[in-house]
Formats: structure tokens, sequence, C-alpha cells
């Protein structure tokens, strides 16, 4: 016994020798910049509120998370984007997404620099993002626009969350949204008690805020969110990005469970009501669904066809045109091969080609 | 409950810390039924399962071992025989030779619709029932004495450790260590621990890391030759890390627990020729293939001819052994084949030249292994075919992402752990290190499996069969 004790009593010092070791190394490489990748892939574990704590010592720097994507700056920001025209008389898109829909409206405009793009983004954004940034920017849009509403297929399970920070504890982006779930053929809306950063960081709303995502969010979980003094190991960081991306899996498999929440419904409704606010207001409505390389996503084009169909909805779903399953097609950030991006931007000249020019 | 996953950790310290405050024989019920409670956990519907196999072998074997009339002896083993493998031919096999009987009839122009069952495969039915069947077997062959105690038998059945996937015990090696009262030190607890952190470093850091590069391929549709030969190559380090890292866990949990599970694997591929990855390669069912059916075929006293037909049935048996489906069937017949072919081959000494010659050899043999688990990871024959024409006339560019960078570290410490054993001739080379030695290697060992654990959690692929 003495022999076992004494090895594990050693094990435990070689290990607190070992993490303070890998912490000072840590340390030393983020401060010279180096081994950026090793330092990121350590940082995945903090906590949420270690990682915000961590961006909010930064606030005011070029692209800091905690500032990116608030709903108000995704209305207000930038109108017309790289490479588009700036002629307030162009056939306007505004389009409302993430990252791969920019992707391709970005190859479009490049295509035909006659078009003017407005462009509403947030990363990773969740169907419920983009909708509710759709919904507040109606009066925002003109007759005559194109309206473009993209759905991620590894989004989807967002739709259950109020903020990336619950459903993608690895970037725990704070910006805020609603939650949409169908009920009775009605969207019901669960409104988040946080909507800007001043929110975020008033010490008022933080007991409130954390028990409405405890209590509402489906995608929250405890180990993300707990003891964040322990972000100070390394070790311990390690240990809470296995536990999470383990929970985190079986979360979102649960909520893609009809049983559990409707996504189909939602999305169906979501689609149905965009397309029907967009014709009320003389614009042309498109959805854009992009499915990911994840085999375990759900697959949009099958849960939205019959409603797309049956209300004569144009939509360009890139699962028609690049096949999602041929690794070859991604790059390796996980976003489309440019080249790919290209094809649905052809696609998506092509149905947009009768619809009138300004005059 | 998985054994990489924290349920069943809690599960183990609730078992440990109950066992070690009882006598013996209470040890023995105990564990009897934390094996059920563990079992059921999996599907409690199947407990009645595997309740009724250990009541009709124990039952049979009594009456084998009291039997003097050879006839009767005989009529009794075909009885468990047929039980067993007539549960297993139902729950395993009956909709895979439905299906194929039935694409033979639709081949030959006559149109069926035949009956299908709806089944769940009990897990470990394969392992449990060969265990069984090694029990009565060895009895008939008056090779073991039965137990008169049913509920020691019963644990030999659903010993938990190694129900669901293995190691295939001989009821000669754990039976005997079942009724004999075990010796609990904390040397075997250390060394069980340690079997279990590598077993997990193996599965966690490892199998589950590389698994996900390993589906895109074989879920693509169009991947490059560079692809499949990368995908084949990850496949080998998966499956043996899976298999064998499960073994790891089965047998340092038992090892704590003052019981000694017969070692599966012996560092496969460092093997040179088929004869010898056989002897490293889950050793338990090819010593079991080997016993029960190769040896019962006649082996090699009958002949040249008949012993390669003896190996051939034996591997392709050994195929189905592993699941019903044809590309399995396919896998066994290639491991016959290039075991039969093995035996006429002329041999050469893969000695000297420092050591680079076995080196060859190994980097060599492992190709042929690794295109053999092409054969069984593939999805249908045409998949088969499409890989292996890319692998002949493809191009080279590589199209599938890496798995993440600790995997590559954890394969390498894993290599490096697998030549020491190799050196050591054990799998615990390092038990006469001095603490600090020990220490520093758990040390290590845990922050790399806490850098690598942070992998969704796969099911163990050795589950499904």
């Amino acid at each position: 016994m003495a022999r076992f004790l004494k090895t594990l009593a050693l094990t435990i010092l070689l290990l607190a020798g070992l993490d303070l070791s890998v912490a000072g190394a840590l340390r030393v490489a983020e401060s010279r910049g180096m081994l950026t990748s090793l330092v990121r892939f350590f940082d995945y574990g903090r906590s949420v509120p270690g990682k915000h704590a961590v961006w909010q010592n930064t606030l005011g720097s070029v692209d800091n998370p905690m500032e990116a994507s608030w709903i108000d700056g995704v209305l207000t920001g930038p109108l017309f984007y790289e490479g588009a025209t700036d002629d307030p008389s162009a056939l306007t898109i505004r389009s409302y997404g993430m990252s791969f829909s920019a992707n391709i409206f970005r190859a479009a405009v490049k295509m035909d620099p006659s078009l003017t793009w407005d462009a509403h983004v947030a990363p990773a954004a969740s169907p419920n993002f983009v909708y509710y940034a759709n919904q507040l920017d109606r009066p925002n849009r003109d007759a005559g626009d194109i309206v473009v509403l993209s759905f991620l297929s590894s989004s989807v399970p967002g739709m259950a969350s109020l903020s990336n920070r619950t459903w993608n504890p690895e970037q725990p982006m704070p910006f805020t949204y609603p939650i949409y779930r169908a009920v009775n053929g009605q969207l019901q809306t669960t409104q988040p008690i946080v909507t800007s950063l001043e929110d975020e960081l008033n010490p008022a709303f933080r007991e409130s805020w954390n028990r409405q995502l405890r209590t509402e969010d489906a995608n929250y979980l405890p180990i993300a969110f707990a003891w964040p003094a322990l972000d100070r190991s390394p070790f311990f960081r390690l240990i809470r990005r296995a536990f999470t991306s383990r929970q985190q899996t079986k979360a979102k498999q649960a909520i893609l469970k009809p049983e559990a929440f409707p996504i189909a419904e939602t999305l169906q409704l979501m689609a149905l009501k965009f397309a029907q606010d967009a014709r009320k207001d003389g614009q042309l409505p498109i959805l854009f669904l992009i499915q990911g390389r994840d085999p375990g996503d759900v697959q949009l084009l099958e849960l939205l066809k019959p409603v797309l169909d049956a209300n004569n909805i144009a939509y360009l779903a890139t699962v028609e045109l690049v096949d999602p399953t041929n690794p070859a097609n991604f790059r390796s950030d996980g976003h489309y091969q440019f080249i790919k991006d290209d094809i649905f931007a052809e696609a998506f000249l092509d149905l947009i080609k009768d619809w009138p020019r300004r005059p | 409950m998985l054994f990489n996953e924290l349920q069943y950790w809690v599960f183990f310290a609730l078992v440990m810390t109950g066992y070690v405050l009882l006598p013996h024989k209470a040890q023995n019920r105990f564990l009897l039924v934390a094996s059920y409670v563990f079992y059921g956990f999996w599907d409690w519907r199947f407990l009645g399962l595997i309740m009724f196999s250990t009541v009709v072998d124990y039952v049979i074997g009594q009456k084998i071992h009291h039997e003097t009339a050879e006839t009767r002896r005989k009529r009794l083993l075909w009885i468990s025989l047929g039980v067993n493998l007539g549960l297993l031919g139902v729950f395993k096999y009956f909709n895979f030779f439905i299906d194929t009987f039935a694409a033979v009839l639709t081949q030959a122009g006559v149109s069926a619709n035949l009956p299908a069952l709806s089944i769940i495969l009990p897990v470990g039915i394969s392992f449990y029932t060969f265990q069984t069947l090694s029990y009565t077997i060895d009895i008939y062959r008056r090779e073991l004495k039965p137990t008169d105690d049913f509920l020691d038998y019963a644990l030999f059945v659903a010993f938990f450790p190694q129900l669901v996937a293995g190691p295939i015990e001989r009821a000669k090696n754990l039976l005997p260590n079942i009724i004999a009262p075990r010796k609990l030190t904390w040397a075997a607890f250390e060394r069980g621990l340690g079997l279990c952190l590598i077993g997990l470093i193996k599965k966690v850091a490892i199998a589950d890391a590389i698994a996900p590069t390993v589906d895109s391929v074989f879920a693509s549709p169009d991947p490059t030759r560079a692809d499949v030969i990368l995908a084949c190559w990850l496949f080998a380090i998966q499956i043996y890390c899976d298999f064998s890292g499960y073994t790891d866990i089965a047998r340092g949990t038992a090892k704590a627990l003052g019981f000694r599970l017969m070692r599966n694997f012996a560092q496969p591929y460092f093997a040179i020729n088929p004869r010898e990855f056989w002897q490293r390669w889950h050793i338990s069912l090819s010593t079991w293939l080997r016993d029960y059916l190769y040896f019962s075929l006649g082996g090699s006293r009958k002949g040249r001819a008949r012993t390669h037909i003896n190996l051939i049935t034996t591997m392709l048996l050994g195929g189905l052994w592993h699941g019903a489906a044809w590309n399995f069937v396919l896998w066994g017949a290639y491991q016959g084949g290039i075991l039969s072919l093995y035996r006429v081959l002329p041999k050469w000494s893969l000695g000297s030249w420092f050591g680079l010659k076995r080196l060859i050899g190994i980097a060599l043999f492992f190709q042929i292994t690794s295109y053999g688990w092409l054969l069984f990871r593939a999805d249908s024959f045409m998949q088969i075919r499409d890989f292996t024409n890319r692998l002949l006339f493809d191009s080279n560019a590589l199209t599938a992402q890496l798995p993440p960078f600790p995997a590559f570290v954890a394969i390498l410490i894993v290599l490096i752990w697998d030549i020491l054993s190799e050196r050591a001739g054990r799998g615990h080379f390092y038990a006469s290190w001095p603490n600090a030695a020990r220490a520093f290697v758990y040390a290590g060992l845990i922050y790399l499996l806490a850098f690598g654990g942070t992998v969704s959690t796969q099911s163990f692929i050795y589950f499904q069969f």
C-alpha cells in the first residue's frame, strides 16, 4: 500500500508540475505570438465566462468577439460590401446569413458587378438569428429588392438557444437572439433579456440573464459555465473541453429529435412567413439551404422542400449542386471550396435573372 | 454504459468499494449482480437471453460430465451447440440469410416476399455464446471438470469487464479464478489502473479522434488514391486502438478486482506474415477458432489440400462471426487466402541487416493487412471494387481532412509503448521501474488523455459483433 500511495502522490505532484510547465510555456508562446494554433487549442477549454473575461479585456480591438454581431450592429453596419457597386439605383440584394452565404454573394457580385449587396451576417448564425435580423430589417428594405434568407444545417441546433455561447461554447460569441417555436401554426417567440453589449456588461441583468439561459436555453451546459477559476490550469481546460464536447454532442442530438423541439415545423413556418412578408413588400424572397459537411446535420432540403414547392418559393439548395458527403468539396475550415461557391453564385444569378432591374 | 464514459467509472468505483468489503463467496454474488446490472444498462430485455444460455450450458455441462455413454454425451453436446448457435442464428444471422436467399431467388427470376424479423442484436451475444460453447466442448472433451456452483458459472458467463466484447475467456482460465479466493494487492490495482489508462488513450485519443476522417472517406463518392490509402491506414489504427483499447480496460478492470483475463493483442502490426498476425490479433478468438473449429475439421492432419480447405473454412466462418454481412465473409476469405498462400510460399529469413529486414517486412505486411481492413470496413462490394480501382489508377492528391494533431501525438506514444512491450515480452514492462519513473509515466499518460480526449464519444466497433 505504501508503494501505491507513494506512486499516487508522486503522480499527482508530477501532474501538477507538468501542468505548471505547460501553463508557463503557453504564456510565453502567447506573448511572443508563437504556436498560435496550440494556444488556441488550450483556450477552447476555457469556461464561457472565462472567455468572455479575456475578450472584455480587449474591448475596442478589431474583430473582438465580445462586440461582434449584436443585432443593432448587424442592422446598422456597413451597407454595401466589397466588390459590389455602390450605385443606389442598382438591383439590391438584402441578405441575412453567415459566412457560407457571404462567400456565395462575394462570388456573385464578382460575376455581376452591377449588383448591390447589403449583408447582415453573424458567425455560424442559426436560423432564428437569421429570421430575427430579417424581421427587424424589414422597414429598411425597398420594393424591388431581392431578399435572401440563409439556413445553415450545422447551425440548426442553435434554434433552441438564445445565444451562440450555449450551443457553441468553444467560440461562445455573446450576441443574442430569440428562440422561435412553432405552436399551432404560429411562431411563438422567447425574447432574450439581454439584447446588447451594454446589457451584457450591466451587472443588474446578470442574475436574471443567467437564470434565463439555464431555464430556457436547451443547449445550456453547466460544465461550460462553472468554475471559471479552473481556467488557470491548462489541464482542467482540457478536461472541461472534453466533457463539454461530449455533452454538447448529446444535447445537439437530443434537440434534433422532433419530440424535443419542432425543428421542421419551425423552419417551415419561418420560410413561409419570410416569403409572405417579402412578397407583400414587393420583393423577391429566396431561401438558401446550405448543407454543411457533417453527415449528422439535419437535411434542410428534405425538411423544407414540401413547403417551398407548395408555395412556389425560390430556393438554392447547395445539396442539389455539390455533394456535401465529399470532403474534397470543403476547405479545411469547413467552408465550401471557392470554386463551389462560384457554382452556387451562378445558380443564384440564374434564379434572379428574370427579376426586373430598377429603371 | 461505455468504458469511455464517466458513468462506467462511477459504476466501477461503486462495485470496487462494495467488493473489497465482502468475503470471497459474497464477492462472487455481488459481481454477478453487478454484471447483470451492467448488462441491463445496455438493454434489460436481453438479460433473459443470457440467463437462458447460462442455465442451458450449466445443465448440459453437468449431464455430459456425469454421462458415460459416448452417444448420449455427443447428443448432449449437439443440444448445447444447437441452442447456442440457434440463438446466434436467430438474433444475428436470420435476416442476413433471408435477404441473401431472397436476392438469389430474385437473380433466378423468382419474385420472393420472404419474412424478415425485426430483431435487435443483443450486445455481446457472439462473445458469451462462444464462451459458453467452449465450456461444454471442453467438458465433452474431458479437458474440464464442470463447476457445481451454478452462480459461479453464471459469473463466468456474465463477468462484466469482458461481457460485451471479450476477451472470449476459456473456463479453464477464468473459472478457477472465480472459484478460488482472490488476492487483492495494491500492485495489481496499480497495474490494472495503468492498463485502463493506456486503453482509454487508445480509444479516446486515437480511435475516436481518427474515426471522422475514416468515415468521411468511406462516405465520400469521389475519394482519391491518397484518400483511400490514408483511410485504410487510419482504419487499421482505429480498429486496433478501439478493440485493444477496450480489451486493455477490460483486463485492467478485472485485474483491479483480482482477476487475470487472457491477453487479446500482442502488438499485431509488428507481424511480418499472416500466421504471426493471427497469433497477435484477437488472440482469444483466433485460438478459439483454432481449438474448436480448425482442429475439429481435422486441422493439418488430413493432407495438404484438406489443410488449405480447413484453413479457409475456419477463416470464412471467423469472418462471418464478425457480422452478418458478405464483406465480413470476404474479409475472412482474404485472411484464409493469405494464410493458405503463406503456407506454400518459401520462407525467407528476416533476421540481420540490423533489424532493417524485419522493419521492411513489418511495413510491407501492414499494407496487406490494411487492404484487408478495406474489405472489412467497406459498405458494399461496389465500394470495395471502386476503392480498389482508385488504389490502382487514381490521382495522388489528398483531399480528406487529417485527424487532429493530438491524435498523432497519441499514436506516437502508443507506438513507443508497443515497442517497449514487444521488447519486454509483456504489457506491464514498467512494473519494475522505480516509483518516480512509473509516476512520471502515469502523469504523462493522464495529461495525454486530457489532451487527446476532446473529441466526441464513439461506441466501440466490436460491440456490434
